[in-house]
């Protein structure tokens, strides 16, 4: 390998490395110290922990894990099996499923009957102000 | 250094930050800096439907880490045992049923 492509490999592995290092220093350090808080990970929008993000994590964090596993262990990027793809593809589906089950409950309260609407309490404006 | 050797510091650089990735997000949860609360109940109640497919996907993460860890051809990621597979389809398809009653029973109600 000649000095050029060399330099460059070195400059491109050193920048994804540092990326890497970076990205899990800031994740152990807390939030006020300028930490990436994780504490919302799971939890959907009411505050709970989902399962369907809890699945989806899991199986992400294997599949990427074997993959890297067998890349190291072969030297090639190994070929994914449709199996494999179908597995991601329910989780995903499950997660976005249950997101848009969970945005048809009704979040906000009804304003009660004897309120008057907005339109009517605000006062209709000059037209002859600018 | 040659281009093999390159390599390999790249590829294990990707596989560290994975596990590091991962223990992070373990410790994480263990440690309760990740919010777990809610996880198996619906409402105040604890879901069957949640359980089970916590349970489900666990066991097929755990099976397929398995499988990847023994398999002795690298080239190629590992089939899911089509078992498996069908148990992950049919846990996903009762949640989302579940899911589905409980949020209809909420409106009704």
């Amino acid at each position: 390998m000649s000095f050029a492509p060399t330099l460059l490999a070195y400059v491109i592995i050193s920048f994804i490395a540092s990326l890497e290092a970076v990205v899990i220093y800031r994740l152990l350090v807390p939030r006020e110290t300028g930490g990436i808080d994780l504490s919302w990970l799971l939890a959907a929008d009411d505050g709970k922990a989902s399962s369907g993000r809890l699945q989806l994590i899991l199986f992400a964090f294997v599949i990427a894990g074997g993959f890297a596993y067998l890349t190291v262990k072969g030297n090639a990027f190994p070929v994914v099996d449709q199996t494999v793809l179908t597995l991601l593809g329910i989780s995903s589906a499950n997660y976005a499923l249950g997101k848009a089950i969970d945005n048809q409950t009704p979040t906000n309260p009804k304003p009660p009957s004897d309120s008057k609407p907005q339109s009517d309490s605000t006062p209709p404006k000059d037209p002859k102000e600018p | 250094m040659n281009s093999s050797s390159t390599l390999d510091l790249f590829e294990s650089s990707s596989e560290l930050f994975v596990a590091a990735l991962g223990g992070v997000l373990l410790l994480s949860i263990l440690l309760g800096r990740i919010r777990i609360r809610g996880l198996l109940l619906d409402g105040d109640t604890p879901s069957a439907a949640k359980l089970q497919l916590f349970i489900i996907s666990l066991t097929v993460a755990f099976e397929y880490a398995m499988t990847i860890a023994r398999t002795p051809t690298p080239s190629r990621l590992p089939p899911l045992n089509d078992t498996l597979l069908t148990l992950g389809a049919a846990s996903n398809a009762l949640f989302l049923v579940q899911g589905v009653f409980v949020r209809l029973k909420k409106l009704g109600s």
